[in-house]
């Protein structure tokens, strides 16, 4: 059952070719990993698959709506969460307000402060940011920060989230960690997953399905252990 | 959230005391307390676009002046009531339709854009008036003090409600967000526009009754006056002087500059204006949460 | 007419020129919103009054003291106000959101201190008021002086920051602080100077001011205002950009007003300048630094 599909997205900015004609489907419940080298178009496709960003030419949709002209908040309120590379938190709120206000605005649509303070408070249990519910958000150290992004993600009560590098920077324990824990989340929320990482040991572990991307071009497109062996990545990455 | 009720109970008796001032029979003490009346609503009307969001608005004294002028024309074919709801609804409507492009507007841009604002519309009022052949108008028959001041504490008591309610509720919280982080918030399906537009009308409907409430006070109505850049920069002062981001702050920074200008506006009223830059500079780099923050330490000490 | 007007517009434009550039330098390298700017034209402007009026000192040499009078000013604000702010980076963070604020309560203590010591009367005095006549241009010495001043500190500006190394050290400044400290620019010195520079600028159009209107403590303000106008058109931090955007506002303001009459002055800079920022907040020319 297809839950996200995107077809001949382009995005130009200027005379860079961020992009080009991207296609690509991902089923409800897998986890999909996105790997190509700094600016090869990764976070430019999320940002177009959210909203922030709006492509050239292309079509996305979301299960079974079109995306297209839909702001960012619409996009949000359809189950469409995402984290950023570089984190934005709610510095000057506490971590649990940074998940309350997403639980209230979100897909989730709890309004009311309980609902919004138990999704909350399961989305940050799920990152392991519990203990810390009551800090401020500006205080976490860079790797709870991300967890806080994932977190943020999650209380919106989303069906598919899109993870950019929330791996970077965390110690071999922790990206252990973080995959068992987005493994669990699969399991338990039947969420589906779309993910860049640097860390390549742990997309190709995690992912069921791998887009490499090449200057904004799709090069190859399957399961890990198929992509790895695919020729175009094999030049792209080592010559 | 114990403090809660304690809040309540202490705002209640507040305005309860306020209400009594009439009581007094002293044309100046009631004088005086129209005035801080008159703050209290301006400030916290401000505070909900402006603590909230951040989006510090340096004009709006444009939402005033708009409320006088409408009021002392519309008195012509109105009674007083009904002129007084013009105003507001004026002001509110100016919001509305500047409201889009001007919020588009961020950070330090956004503080200029909404003085220069200020400043071209009272430009426009002052040709519009010179136009007309009016240089200043007056009002006869205006309600008295007494009635006006009632008016004016009911306008205090809303716009504190207001944001005792809005900052707990979930549209406060959408707000801080936006305030923290718009593209962020916009990602966790905060309708960004729409929310900023919404706090930026409700931010200038009273400042546009109080505009109109103060007219009938003076009788008197000259635009450059009505729309005098002082009023933005009394309401931002004071605001921070106060502390942003508590219900309480308005309050305690409105008593402050209520005091300092009764001793000093009258008779040294430069000074008085130097004194406020300076607490301007000072609260805001040395003191960023302001009295009500200052107050709130002391009582948990 | 039309080439009297021509001249009008070139000797606003290059004053304009001249106020925003302070304006710029003061934006670009500290990022901060200096909204007393306009302020420091007014007491540049008393200056040369009283320096001429009381001791009889020609406004040519109070364009050295005023140069030196507002540039400590300029020090004393960075000492005071700014130093330990700008040094650590969360402060410095919430300094750049709320310059604005801190400049404005500034202005007010300026204008009003002014008020108190000078009173409100508006001031004038006569300097070089003979007049020249050139190629159908009738226009005073004072005016000519004006314009040799304004073009000899915008140009000799714009030669320093292509030319001088310490020029570069300040455009470096202006586009990326932390990647200027990291090549060995100190980032410190550069903000100190600039912000001395820019308070001195400022001063400097003052008195060249004086010798043409009448002054008054409150007539800074419009100063201020046509300063954001130029910069804010030219781009904020974009030095070079903004002398042109000076002259295009000179020119806009003088023809304006040519063709409607002088009560739409006010309307027509006001109009430029909520137009520009709602159309433009990037600027009309070239890509302005971003405001962090």
């Amino acid at each position: 059952m297809t839950i996200l599909d995107v077809q001949n997205v382009s995005k130009q900015f200027g005379g860079l070719k961020a992009l080009q004609d991207v296609s690509f489907s991902v089923d409800e419940g897998t986890i999909f990993g996105l790997m190509g080298a700094n600016g090869a178009g990764k976070t430019t496709l999320f940002g177009v698959i959210a909203g922030q960003i709006r492509p050239n030419g292309g079509s996305i949709s979301f299960a079974g709506k079109t995306l297209a002209g839909q702001r960012p908040d619409q996009i949000c309120r359809l189950g469409l969460g995402r984290t950023f590379q570089i984190v934005r938190p709610f510095g000057n709120l506490s971590v649990l307000d940074n998940v309350i206000v997403s639980a209230m605005y979100g897909s989730a649509r709890a309004h009311r402060l309980v609902d919004a303070t138990t999704a909350g408070r399961q989305a940050l249990e799920d990152v392991g940011l519990a203990p810390l519910a009551d800090q401020l958000a500006a205080s976490l150290t860079l790797s709870n920060q991300k967890r806080l992004e994932i977190a943020r993600a999650l209380a919106t009560g989303a069906r598919l989230v899109l993870l950019d590098e929330v791996m970077a920077g965390l110690t071999a324990t922790e990206v252990a960690e973080m995959t068992e824990t987005l493994f669990r989340l699969r399991q338990e929320r039947g969420l589906t997953i779309l993910i860049i990482e640097h860390v390549m040991g742990a997309l190709m572990n995690l992912s069921d399905r791998i887009l490499v991307l090449d200057h904004g071009v799709p090069i190859a497109m399957g399961p890990p252990e198929q992509v790895v062996a695919d020729e175009n990545v094999l030049k792209v990455y080592f010559g | 959230m114990t403090g809660k009720p304690f809040l309540i109970a202490a705002f209640a008796v507040v305005a309860g005391l306020l209400a009594l001032v009439p009581q007094l029979g002293s044309e100046y003490w009631l004088g005086v307390a129209f005035i801080v009346a008159m703050w209290i609503a301006l400030i916290q009307s401000w505070s909900l676009l402006s603590a909230t969001t951040g989006y510090i608005s340096l004009g709006h004294a444009v939402f005033y002046g708009i409320g006088a002028y409408v009021l002392v024309v519309s008195l012509d074919w109105m009674s007083v009531p009904y002129a007084l709801a013009l105003s507001g609804a004026a002001a509110g409507l100016l919001a509305l339709v500047v409201g889009l492009p001007v919020l588009r507007v961020k950070g330090p841009y956004f503080v200029i854009l909404t003085f220069g604002f200020a400043e071209l519309v009272k430009n426009l009022v002052m040709l519009l008036e010179t136009r007309l052949g009016q240089f200043s108008r007056m009002i006869f028959d205006a309600p008295s003090l007494e009635a006006l001041y009632y008016a004016m504490l009911a306008l205090a008591v809303i716009a504190t409600a207001l944001a005792a309610w809005t900052a707990q509720s979930r549209f406060g919280r959408g707000l801080a967000a936006i305030r923290e982080n718009e593209v962020a918030a916009e990602a966790i399906g905060v309708p960004v526009t729409r929310l900023k537009l919404f706090a930026f009308v409700a931010s200038a409907i009273i400042p546009g009754i109080v505009g109109g409430l103060l007219v009938l006070r003076t009788s008197y109505f000259a635009a450059d006056q009505a729309f005098d850049p002082a009023v933005s920069f009394t309401i931002v002062t004071t605001a921070i002087v106060g502390g942003l981001g508590r219900v309480s702050g308005p309050l305690l920074g409105t008593l402050f500059l209520v005091i300092l200008s009764e001793l000093l506006w009258a008779r040294f009223p430069q000074a008085y204006m130097m004194i406020l830059g300076a607490l301007l500079i000072v609260f805001i780099l040395f003191v960023p949460q302001g009295l009500a923050g200052l107050v709130g330490r002391g009582l948990k000490r | 007419m039309f080439q009297q007007l021509l001249f009008a517009a070139v000797v606003s434009g290059a004053l304009y020129a001249l106020v925003a550039l302070g304006l710029n330098l003061v934006y670009g390298s500290l990022r901060l919103l200096n909204i007393a700017h306009g302020d420091l034209v007014m007491i540049g402007a008393y200056t040369a009054f009283w320096s001429f009026t009381l001791l009889g000192i020609s406004p040519v040499v109070s364009l050295a003291t005023t140069t030196v009078l507002c540039a400590a000013f300029g020090f004393l604000v960075y000492v005071v106000l700014l130093k330990r702010q700008l040094g650590s980076p969360a402060l410095a963070q919430r300094l750049e959101a709320n310059s604005l604020i801190i400049f404005y309560g500034l202005s007010v203590i300026l204008q009003n201190g002014a008020s108190l010591a000078f009173s409100a009367t508006s001031r004038g005095y006569q300097f070089l008021d003979g007049v020249h006549s050139f190629a159908g241009v009738s226009a005073t010495g004072s005016m000519l002086l004006l314009l040799g001043v304004a073009a000899a500190i915008t140009l000799g500006a714009l030669a320093f920051l292509r030319f001088h190394v310490a020029g570069w050290s300040l455009l470096a400044v202006i586009e990326r602080k932390d990647a200027a400290a990291v090549v060995g620019v100190n980032v410190e010195r550069v903000q100190m100077i600039s912000i001395c520079a820019g308070f001195a600028i400022a001063g400097v159009a003052g008195v060249l001011v004086s010798m043409t209107q009448q002054i008054t403590p409150f007539m800074g303000f419009p100063f201020t205002i046509a300063a954001f106008v130029v910069v804010i058109m030219g781009g904020l931090g974009n030095i070079a950009a903004g002398i042109a955007a000076g002259f295009v506002l000179g020119f806009v303001e003088t023809f304006g007003v040519a063709l409607t009459s002088a009560t739409y002055r006010s309307i027509l800079i006001y109009g430029i300048f909520v137009g520009v920022l709602l159309l433009r907040p990037q600027g009309l020319f070239g890509k302005a630094v971003q405001a962090r």
